[in-house]
């Protein structure tokens, strides 16, 4: 067995540079890692996992899933009700879109906060943004695909909200469309986009975001340009990975319970006459949403491109060395207000065009999300 | 040169003539364009300099519209500017007492109101109704037409803003028939539009917007508006609740109704005020029997029976919803469940016969359609809680999998002779 492993390995020696890339891969593998390499570190890799995840229950899915307007709903149905384990498959795919989201955005707090971003890895973090756009729109193409009464009209919201960008807005929304409303030109485009397009950027730009990250390794909390190799460290392999070991067998059984206890709702098939009340995208997008209700179109669309296109950039904005959080105030300043106004907006995006009841008393949470008294109409 | 420039006036007197010629045309097509639909809305707008307020009255009327002009109901000279000349053919502030007829002279007419679809009864019923006879016996203050449907600015039926769209139907009766002193010189009531308000009817009309809820006019007519009579009653109702008047005339009830002692529906459901909740019905049982009678009785029976199939198929249709969520199959037992309901919502009109035995028959077709659902929803719901015990093992596997790896980190670590890295107290 061994004869025969050992010629094999000959025989693609001779064909490709098997051992260069051992090499490599064993050198990143056993390099030292930082001495604050914490659990927080663990976040990226979970990452990969839901996407691994995502892939292969997509996979599934795709068995029986047919991107129709007449059979969509009904193949997801099947999905549901009759194929073997078919629910869970789909909770495992719809709560793992969620938690790919989570995940990101865990990834990209603790890299912010730790200053990770700095010099020289910039394009890492640019890379990591871009991933981290392509699973919101990951998340805004697989939305329409069940074609039930809620994913038809958020992709309504949604492709109205892009119709809105200058210059290019209308054409870019036929783009979507495939016509002036959603359709089944609509679905096929999502389809292709959700199972072909973005998988591979995904995949591509993922192992992208590894190669820079293990060529550079992980940052260090040293100044920018007095960044020490870390000796002595642990190395990845076993350490870390024992360590994400751990992480993902206790996220993996999280994911299960939840996918199992809650499985995702399949609602009414879309009904382009039946225009729901309230209709509201993913949480995700709920603070665009409803920052988007306080301005005028356009400037509402340009207001909302604005904290990505920053977030693009921050590296080359932000030049100070520090990467210590208690060294640069301004910068964590600004981190943490960003966070607060997602959370405050997404809140507000949450409640508004809802009845809620606050001490004891009822409200009803209006557009713009301000809570108001009932006012009952007296009868003529 | 001479020639040339006689040419150019020539053509310069040709071009002014032609460009007269254009302007007039244009003029008159403006002209033409601008000017009033009819000789009706001339008419209207001469007496409109000195009657502002009846001329903005009738701004969305029917009547301007259909090119009605004051003239017609009120006489005078529209083509006269001064007012004496205008007004010398007996211009007139139409009495009260003539409304009905002067209206009628149209609304009676069938050739007129042919091409509108609209009956030509109103006056025959009008003259037929309440109203009109009290009005006949010389009652001047008695509604009539205009009282209704204003006197300008007569809008369609279909107008929200109409005062006789069926939301507006009970603020229009209410302002005489909730005048209290207007009804006391009359010796009649005036609390039905009040009593109106709290009804199921009106609950339909003003909460749920439902404009086919019956209104004042529903059931007392419109332009025949007459107090129906207790022998009547369970017609007028019967003609929306079908079901419930076929199943009284099998009611004990029935016979006195005829005869005159029993007030059909109004007896327990009260005639303005009608309520739903069968405990407020349930007291009126107290009015005409003892609590000895065997009728109260019957009525508790039915109605514990009837609250029993409810409650069953509310726990039924709650558990079908969560299986749906949770993702089963559940579209043939909501089939079967819709059938039960359906079952259920006869025992209802069907109560009104008191008769148990036909009270049972129905709720044991309901009964029996949801055992069917109970049955196939157990089997589901075992199926769910096999999936709920599936995460024991689950997590059992899963736990030792991360003791597993955090056991091998530790004897890694001790093997390097390393101390826990910084970031395991974080």
């Amino acid at each position: 067995m061994n004869a025969l492993l050992r010629a094999t390995e000959r025989w693609m020696e001779e064909r490709f540079p098997v051992g260069a890339v051992k090499k490599f891969v064993s050198d990143q593998a056993t390099k030292p890692l930082p001495a604050h390499t914490s659990w927080f570190h663990t976040f990226g890799s979970l990452a990969i996992f839901v996407i691994v995840n995502q892939i292969v229950t997509g996979m599934l899915l795709m068995i029986y899933y047919r991107p129709m307007p007449d059979s969509a709903f009904e193949s997801v149905r099947f999905i549901m009700t009759k194929a073997s384990f078919g629910w869970f498959i789909r909770g495992l795919h719809a709560w793992g879109s969620k938690f790919m989201i989570v995940l990101l955005l865990l990834h990209i707090v603790r890299t912010f906060f730790m200053g990770a971003y700095k010099k020289p890895r910039e394009l890492t973090w640019v890379v990591g943004v871009c991933l981290f756009g392509i699973a919101l729109t990951f998340g805004f193409t697989g939305y329409l695909l069940p074609w039930n009464q809620l994913s038809y009209w958020a992709t309504t919201i949604g492709t109205e909200m892009a119709g809105a960008l200058p210059l290019v807005g209308v054409q870019f929304k036929r783009l979507l469309l495939g016509g002036d409303a959603v359709g089944g030109e609509t679905l096929s485009r999502f389809y292709v986009v959700h199972v072909i397009v973005f998988p591979w950027l995904l995949v591509g730009l993922t192992a992208l975001h590894v190669v820079l990250m293990r060529a550079q390794g992980l940052a260090t909390m040293d100044r920018v340009g007095e960044e020490k190799k870390p000796k002595g460290g642990l190395p990845f392999v076993p350490h870390h990975l024992l360590k994400e070991g751990v992480v993902f067998a206790i996220f993996l059984g999280f994911l299960i319970t939840i996918s199992i206890l809650w499985p995702p709702e399949l609602g009414e098939k879309a009904n382009p006459f039946d225009t729901p009340q309230a209709i509201k995208p993913e949480w995700y997008w709920l603070p665009t949403y409803q920052l988007l209700k306080y301005f005028p179109k356009l400037l509402g669309v340009l207001i909302c491109f604005l904290p990505p296109v920053v977030m693009m950039l921050w590296p080359f904005l932000d030049r100070t060395r520090e990467r210590r959080f208690r060294k640069r105030p301004i910068s964590v300043a600004i981190g943490i207000l960003t966070i607060m106004a997602a959370l405050v907006f997404g809140l507000l995006g949450h409640f508004s065009e809802t009845d809620i009841a606050l001490f004891g008393k009822k409200y009803h949470v209006d557009h713009y999300g301000v809570p108001r008294t009932p006012t009952e109409t007296p009868h003529p | 040169m001479e020639p040339r420039r006689l040419r150019c006036a020539t053509d310069l007197t040709g071009a002014v003539s032609s460009c007269r010629g254009a302007a007039a045309i244009g003029f008159c097509t403006v002209l033409f364009l601008t000017a009033p639909r009819g000789l009706a809305a001339q008419e209207t707008s001469s007496c409109a300099p000195c009657h502002e307020k009846e001329r903005a009255q009738e701004e969305k009327s029917v009547h301007l519209r259909e090119g009605v002009a004051c003239t017609d109901c009120h006489g005078g000279d529209p083509k006269e500017i001064d007012k004496g000349r205008a007004h010398a053919d007996r211009v007139k502030k139409v009495p009260h007492t003539e409304v009905p007829k002067l209206c009628g002279g149209c609304h009676a007419d069938v050739r007129r109101m042919n091409p509108y679809g609209l009956p030509t009864d109103q006056l025959s019923r009008y003259q037929t109704s309440r109203h009109g006879e009290v009005l006949a016996q010389g009652d001047t203050e008695v509604a009539t037409c205009t009282d209704c449907h204003r006197a300008h600015g007569v809008l369609s039926v279909k107008s929200p803003d109409s005062p006789v769209y069926p939301r507006n139907v009970p603020g229009t009766c209410g302002r005489c028939h909730g005048d209290e002193e207007l009804m006391k010189k009359r010796g009649k009531k005036s609390t039905a539009p009040a009593l109106y308000r709290q009804s199921v009817h009106a609950a339909l009309l003003f909460d749920k917007g439902d404009l086919s809820a019956p209104t004042c006019a529903t059931c007392h007519g419109n332009h025949g508006a007459v107090p129906p009579g207790v022998r009547d009653i369970t017609h007028v109702c019967g003609k929306c609740h079908v079901k419930e008047h076929e199943v009284f005339e099998r009611s004990p009830h029935f016979q006195p109704t005829r005869q005159g002692d029993f007030k059909g529906c109004v007896q327990c459901h009260t005639n303005h005020k009608i309520l739903k909740s069968p405990a407020d019905i349930r007291k009126k049982c107290g009015l005409c029997h003892d609590e000895d009678h065997p009728g109260p009785k019957r009525f508790d029976a039915i109605f514990a029976r009837i609250d029993r199939g409810e409650a069953a198929l509310r726990r039924t249709g709650e558990r079908l919803e969560e299986l749906t969520r949770a993702g089963f199959h559940t579209e043939d037992d909501r089939v079967l469940w819709e059938q039960a309901k359906t079952a259920n919502r006869q025992i209802l009109p069907g109560q009104h016969a008191l008769d148990l035995k036909t009270v049972e028959d129905l709720a044991s077709t309901a009964e029996k359609t949801l055992a069917e659902v109970d049955r196939s929803l157990e089997e589901k719901e075992k199926s769910k809680r096999v999936r709920r015990l599936a995460l024991v093992p689950i997590w059992g596997f899963l736990v030792v999998m991360a003791g597993l790896f955090w056991a091998k980190r530790k004897a890694v670590e001790k093997r390097a002779g390393s101390a826990p890295s910084p970031g395991d107290r974080e």
